[in-house]
């Protein structure tokens, strides 16, 4: 539950507002990798509209297919029921392959650990996006 | 960032700038915007197939959802408090921990007897730290047991209202179990919702913070078009130079300075130092070793840093083959001047990688020929492995007068045209002195060298002596017309020039 992040965060910051010229800055960083980030929120939206299919495939389990004792409609809601677990687990790994082996997150991050490096380190002839 | 932006901030918070609030801006977009996507659509089609199969039911788990949240709620805010104070915690901890055992911590401790009330501190830290998580558990578990708690009545509202719809046979089965299998997805997502507000405000502190260090504008620039001269001869002038540190504020950054509190900084002083150096000039030709001497906040060690261009002058410049240093480009500067302070810095890497840092090209035959000349080849050859023996942490493995053989070889392997030589004011043995003496001898030939000198033996072979006081050149020439002169040189020379009140 990401409920819990929030635990260990200042609590200064919850009084914070929210800047959104900050956002607009940060977004500059992610930007070039907008595509990946479309795919990410479809694959995760997809993975969330999965998660109230099994219910729904359950419920005709045992409403329609014990009652009727009808075997071949319980073989095509279990294998449904299959198809949502195996669809829903890669989705998951497809997620965080997108959100962290890929862009924008491990590039987005490097990013910004390389150009505060340099900015802390160097003499300012080396700016990197900061100013993007 | 100019120096004083290194001796002021806390290293632990530069490094957590770095690490920490790069990943924690970092999950603002991969966990923190996503998420809310995910938890908005998610919860958003539970709802409705939940309204579809049964609207009472689904009011009705609807209306448990306050009391998941005002519990997670307040136990949210106590746990935030509590979290902070772990972190003071442990910080001191840490702080503790990598102060006395280090090298220089452990023989303090040692040698003044303080081992019983390092362990008496560290104790009582470490107990704070105990209580505190143990409120902390505490509270999550009180967190936890709410989540649970109103999971399990909205699984029995269900089981209940929607067992007697299905004893009244308006409502199927199926439908109850689907009910209550939806319901299970209905609470974390929307906690997880309350909290994108509080996840996002802090991923843009991370943010903040970040641009804080990209934002903070260079006090030293290079200026657009520099000047690239093909080689540097190594004339050095300053003229009329005027100089004062910087304001805090303007050299650093608030929030990565901690005050006696143990909190970030809120704001910097705006006012900078007094005159350091006032109306200070000089020229030294190619191959001339100049001698700076004075009492302590003379000035020698700022006027050292000015020819470095770690810093600008406020008035006056400072020139190299009479092209003003603001106007050159960087790496021609740096490529013509080298530094050999009084305690050396090492990396904690091998000997080899250390003095490679000054010519990351120089071949193993040159690295070699530089450390014979700085007299410490020997002494590296005799160890079991040689050049890649690692040198401990900032080099504590060698000795003082070792420390500045390789800092020296480092300095003969970069061949600069310019060299700022703080001499070490610690006392060597006559032997290492006698070999320091000969290395420093080795580095100087045909170089333009300033020497914050405080050897008799160095002011006397140089070819110009500069007496600063208060930030002032009070005196200037050679040992013998100062010594004639009766000035402060002769006081300085009288009380003995290796005393560290002339160290400044």
């Amino acid at each position: 539950m990401r409920v819990w992040g929030t635990f260990w965060r200042d609590p200064e910051e919850a009084d914070r507002s929210i800047d959104l010229d900050l956002i607009r800055r940060g977004w500059t960083f992610v930007r070039p990798y907008r595509r990946t980030l479309l795919v990410y929120l479809a694959a995760t939206g997809a993975g969330s509209l999965l998660q109230v299919a099994p219910a729904l495939l359950i419920r005709q389990i045992v409403d329609l297919a014990l009652p009727h004792r009808d075997a071949w409609a319980l073989g095509l809601l279990t294998a449904g029921l299959v198809l949502v677990f195996v669809s829903s687990s890669l989705l998951l790994v497809g997620q965080r392959w997108l959100s962290l082996g890929s862009a924008p997150g491990s590039s987005s991050r490097s990013g910004w650990r390389s150009t505060a490096s340099s900015s802390a380190c160097r003499w300012p002839s080396s700016r990197g996006p900061g100013r993007a | 960032m100019p120096m004083a932006f290194f001796t002021r901030a806390r290293q632990g918070m530069i490094q957590g700038r770095l690490i920490w609030e790069v990943m924690s801006a970092e999950q603002l977009f991969t966990d923190t915007l996503s998420a809310a996507f995910t938890d908005s659509l998610g919860l958003v089609a539970t709802v409705v197939a939940m309204f579809w199969l049964s609207p009472p039911i689904a009011v009705a788990v609807l209306l448990l959802a306050p009391l998941v949240l005002i519990p997670a709620d307040l136990a949210g805010r106590r746990i935030r408090e509590l979290n902070r104070n772990r972190n003071r915690i442990l910080g001191e901890l840490n702080t503790h921990i990598s102060e006395r055992l280090s090298v220089a911590g452990a023989l303090l401790a040692r040698v003044f007897g303080g081992q019983d009330q390092d362990v008496r501190r560290f104790d009582e830290r470490g107990r704070a730290a105990r209580r505190n998580t143990i409120e902390m558990q505490m509270f999550q578990s009180l967190f936890m047991g709410a989540l649970s708690l109103t999971g399990s009545l909205a699984l029995v509202a269900i089981y209940f209202f929607g067992g007697l719809s299905v004893i009244s046979h308006s409502l199927s089965l199926g439908t109850l179990i689907a009910l209550a299998t939806l319901a299970q997805r209905v609470y974390g997502p929307i906690l997880d919702l309350a909290s994108v507000r509080l996840n996002l405000a802090g991923g843009l502190v991370a943010f903040e913070r970040i641009f804080e260090v990209l934002d903070k504008e260079p006090m030293v620039k290079e200026r657009p078009d520099p000047v690239r001269p093909a080689r540097i001869s190594g004339r050095v002038s300053l003229d009329g130079v005027w100089f004062r540190y910087p304001s805090p504020a303007l050299a650093s950054i608030a929030s990565l300075e901690i005050g006696a509190d143990g909190r970030a900084l809120k704001r910097l002083p705006d006012e900078p130092s007094d005159w350091i150096l006032r109306d200070v000039s000089l020229a030294a030709e190619p191959g001339m070793v100049t001698a700076l001497v004075g009492p302590t906040g003379a000035g020698k060690t700022t006027l050292c840093y000015l020819l470095a261009r770690l810093y600008d002058p406020d008035r006056g410049g400072v020139a190299v083959d009479g092209i003003d240093v603001r106007d050159l480009a960087f790496d021609i500067l740096t490529g013509a001047l080298a530094m050999v302070p009084q305690d050396p810095h090492l990396f904690h890497d091998t000997v080899r990688a250390n003095l490679r840092y000054a010519r990351p090209q120089a071949s193993d035959e040159e690295v070699a020929e530089a450390c014979r000349k700085a007299r410490i080849h020997d002494l590296i050859d005799s160890l079991p492995d040689g050049y890649e023996t690692m040198t401990g942490e900032r080099g504590y493995r060698f000795s003082g007068g070792e420390k500045q053989r390789l800092a020296i070889a480092r300095a003969i392997l970069k061949d600069p045209r310019i060299l700022l030589l703080d001499e070490a004011t610690s006392h060597l043995d006559s032997e290492t002195e006698a070999l320091v003496q000969e290395a420093l001898g080795e580095l100087m030939a045909g170089r333009t060298s300033f020497v914050i000198a405080h050897r008799l033996s160095t002011v006397r072979a140089a070819h110009q002596i500069l007496v600063l006081d208060r930030g002032r050149i009070v005196e200037r020439g050679d040992h013998r017309s100062l010594l004639r002169s009766g000035g402060l040189y002769r006081q300085l020379y009288l009380a003995g020039l290796e005393a560290p009140a002339a160290a400044g």
